[in-house]
C-alpha cells in the first residue's frame, strides 16, 4: 500500500463523514480522501472506472442501499481490479448479525466500530498493507 | 359494550326439530336453521357462526359427516351433536372425525341445552379472544424485535458521532478550537431526542385508552402550525377550515396525526425551494372530517409509497433530512386505533398530498 493511500469513505452521516476524514487527515494515514453520502454514489462513481481507492470505509446501516448492499453490487462490477482495494465495514451497530455478517463477508477485510479510533485505524491498514 | 349474541346454525332434516329449536331459543341467541347441508355450508361461509348443532341422522350426509367437513374450513366453531342413538361407533366417530365438543341426546331438554350452548359460546370466544392476543403478541414481538435492531443503530449513532467529535477535539487541543465541533454536537444531541420522542409517542398512542372529547379543528390545526412552524420559518401555511357543527373523536390521536403529518410536510421540503408551502384544509361534517395535507416538497418515489407506513422504513429524501422511520408509523397505528382512513397521493420532486377521513363519533 501506497505511503499516501487513496481512501473513499460511503457514510450516510455527514457528521462521521467530516469526523473520519478529519481523523484520517490529522493522524497522517491520508490526505487523499473522497466522501460519499449514498452507497448508489460511491458504486457510480467506482463504475467510472476513474482511480480505484485503496481503501473503503463503508458504513452498515443507510437507508436505500445499505453497506451491505454496496459489497453485493461492488462486486459484480465489470474490468475493475478488486484486488488492490481493502474494504472496512465502520459501524456503531451492536446487532450481532450485522457484525458477524461483516466479518464473514470475504470483501471486507475487517468490522471497525463507531467511534473510530485511530491507533485502531492505523493498525488495520497496516496489517492489510502486508 | 353489550356482550355478542351467540350465533347458533342448527342443521336437521326434520323440520319439526327446527320449528322447536327456533321456538325454544329464539330469545337467546341468533338462530339459523336449515334441513340441507350445502345450505349450511353456504351460510357458514357468509356468517360467523360460533356454534353448530347438527342432527346425526339426517338421509344425505350424517351428523359426524358433516362435522368432518367443515373441519378445515371452520375450525373454530363449537360443534354438538344431537342423536337419539347412542351407538358406540356413532360416539368413536363423533369424536374421532368429527370433533364435537358436545353430545346431546334426544330429545332434548330446553333448559339443559340452553346451558350447553351458553357454555359453548363461552369456549368459543375465549378461544377466539386467545387468538386475538396471540396475533397482538406476535406483532408485538416483531416490532420490538426491530425496535432493537434499530436502536442499536439509532440510539447509538449519534452517541458514537459525539464521542468521535470529542476524540478529535482532544487530537486538535493544541492547534484547533474545539468549540467549532459544538454545532455538530448539538446536531447530534437533537437527532437522537427527536428519536426517543418519536419511541415515547409511540408507545402512548399504543398503550393510551381512547378518550373522546370535543374536537375544535381551528384550535388543533393553529396549535399543531404554531409549535411547528419555528422548524422551518420560511415555510408558508395556508388554513382552510370548514367546521359548522360538533366534532368527536380522541383528541390525543387526532393530535398526534396531525402533529406528525404536518411535521414531515415540513421536514420534507426542497432545500433549494423559493416558495415552501404547506396547506392544510379540513372539512367537518356529522359523519366524519376530512382532513387534506399538502405540500410542495421532495415528492415520494411511486416505490416506495406501499412501504412508507412499515416501522422504521425510511427512504433517501433528496435534501437528505434522514427521518427516524417512525412517524408515519405511529399515524397509522393511530389511526386504526379511531377507525380513519389514509390516502397518500405524491409526485416525486412536487409534492406529497396526504387525505385522511376520521369518523365523527358525536354520540
Amino acid at each position: 500500500m501506497s505511503t499516501n493511500p487513496y481512501i473513499i469513505l460511503v457514510d450516510d452521516n455527514e457528521i462521521d463523514l467530516f469526523l473520519h476524514e478529519k481523523l484520517i487527515r490529522l493522524s497522517g494515514i491520508s490526505d487523499n480522501i473522497d466522501r460519499f453520502t449514498t452507497a448508489r454514489e460511491a458504486l457510480d462513481f467506482i463504475r467510472k472506472k476513474g482511480p480505484l481507492p485503496d481503501i473503503i470505509l463503508l458504513d452498515i446501516q443507510m437507508p436505500e442501499l445499505d453497506g451491505f448492499d454496496f459489497l453485493r453490487e461492488y462486486e459484480h462490477i465489470e474490468h475493475i481490479d478488486r484486488e488492490n482495494t481493502t474494504i472496512f465495514m465502520v459501524s456503531s451497530s451492536l446487532d450481532f448479525g450485522d457484525i458477524s455478517k461483516a466479518k464473514a463477508n470475504p470483501l471486507v477485510k475487517s468490522f471497525i466500530k463507531k467511534p473510530l479510533n485511530v491507533k485502531e485505524l492505523k493498525d488495520e491498514i497496516s496489517t492489510s498493507a502486508n | 359494550m353489550t356482550k355478542a349474541r351467540a350465533r347458533i346454525l342448527y342443521i336437521d332434516d326434520e323440520d319439526n326439530n327446527l320449528k322447536a329449536f327456533k321456538a325454544s331459543f329464539r330469545r337467546d341467541f341468533e338462530i339459523y336453521t336449515v334441513s340441507d347441508a350445502n345450505e349450511a355450508y353456504r351460510i357458514l361461509d357468509e356468517i360467523e357462526i360460533h356454534v353448530a348443532l347438527a342432527d346425526q341422522r339426517m338421509p344425505k350426509v350424517s351428523g359426524v359427516e358433516f362435522f368432518e367437513k367443515i373441519q378445515e374450513k371452520h375450525p373454530d366453531i363449537v360443534r354438538i351433536l344431537i342423536t337419539a342413538y347412542t351407538n358406540s361407533q356413532t360416539i368413536i366417530d363423533a369424536v374421532n372425525k368429527g370433533k364435537i365438543n358436545q353430545y346431546v341426546v334426544k330429545p332434548w331438554d330446553p333448559q339443559n341445552l340452553k346451558n350447553i350452548i351458553d357454555s359453548s359460546f363461552n369456549a368459543h370466544q375465549v378461544k377466539k379472544e386467545l387468538k386475538m392476543k396471540n396475533a397482538e403478541l406476535l406483532k408485538t414481538n416483531d416490532e420490538l424485535n426491530r425496535f432493537v435492531y434499530s436502536a442499536s443503530h439509532d440510539l447509538r449513532a449519534p452517541l458514537m458521532s459525539i464521542l468521535g467529535l470529542v476524540e478529535l477535539s482532544r487530537l486538535e487541543k493544541e492547534s484547533g478550537d474545539p468549540f467549532i465541533y459544538l454545532d455538530m454536537i448539538e446536531k447530534s444531541v437533537q437527532k437522537l431526542d427527536v428519536f426517543i420522542q418519536n419511541i415515547i409517542e409511540y408507545y402512548q398512542n399504543a398503550r393510551a385508552e381512547s378518550n373522546y372529547e370535543q374536537i375544535d379543528f381551528k384550535v388543533l390545526v393553529n396549535d399543531v402550525v404554531d409549535t411547528l412552524k419555528n422548524t422551518d420559518p420560511s415555510v408558508k401555511f395556508l388554513l382552510d377550515i370548514e367546521q359548522d357543527c360538533d366534532y368527536f373523536n380522541d383528541e390525543f390521536r387526532v393530535h398526534v396525526i396531525m402533529n406528525n403529518l404536518v411535521s414531515n410536510a415540513i421536514k420534507y421540503q426542497k432545500s433549494d425551494a423559493g416558495n415552501p408551502e404547506v396547506s392544510i384544509q379540513v372539512k367537518v361534517d356529522h359523519q366524519k372530517a376530512i382532513i387534506r395535507i399538502k405540500d410542495n416538497g421532495v415528492g415520494i418515489l411511486q416505490e416506495h409509497l406501499e412501504n412508507i407506513f412499515k416501522m422504521f422504513f425510511r427512504t433517501k429524501t433528496l435534501n437528505r433530512t434522514p427521518g427516524t422511520g417512525i412517524g408515519l408509523y405511529i399515524i397509522k397505528e393511530a389511526l386504526s386505533k379511531i377507525n380513519g382512513e389514509i390516502q397518500v397521493n405524491s409526485v416525486f420532486g412536487e409534492g406529497t398530498t396526504f387525505e385522511l377521513v376520521l369518523p365523527n363519533l358525536e354520540a
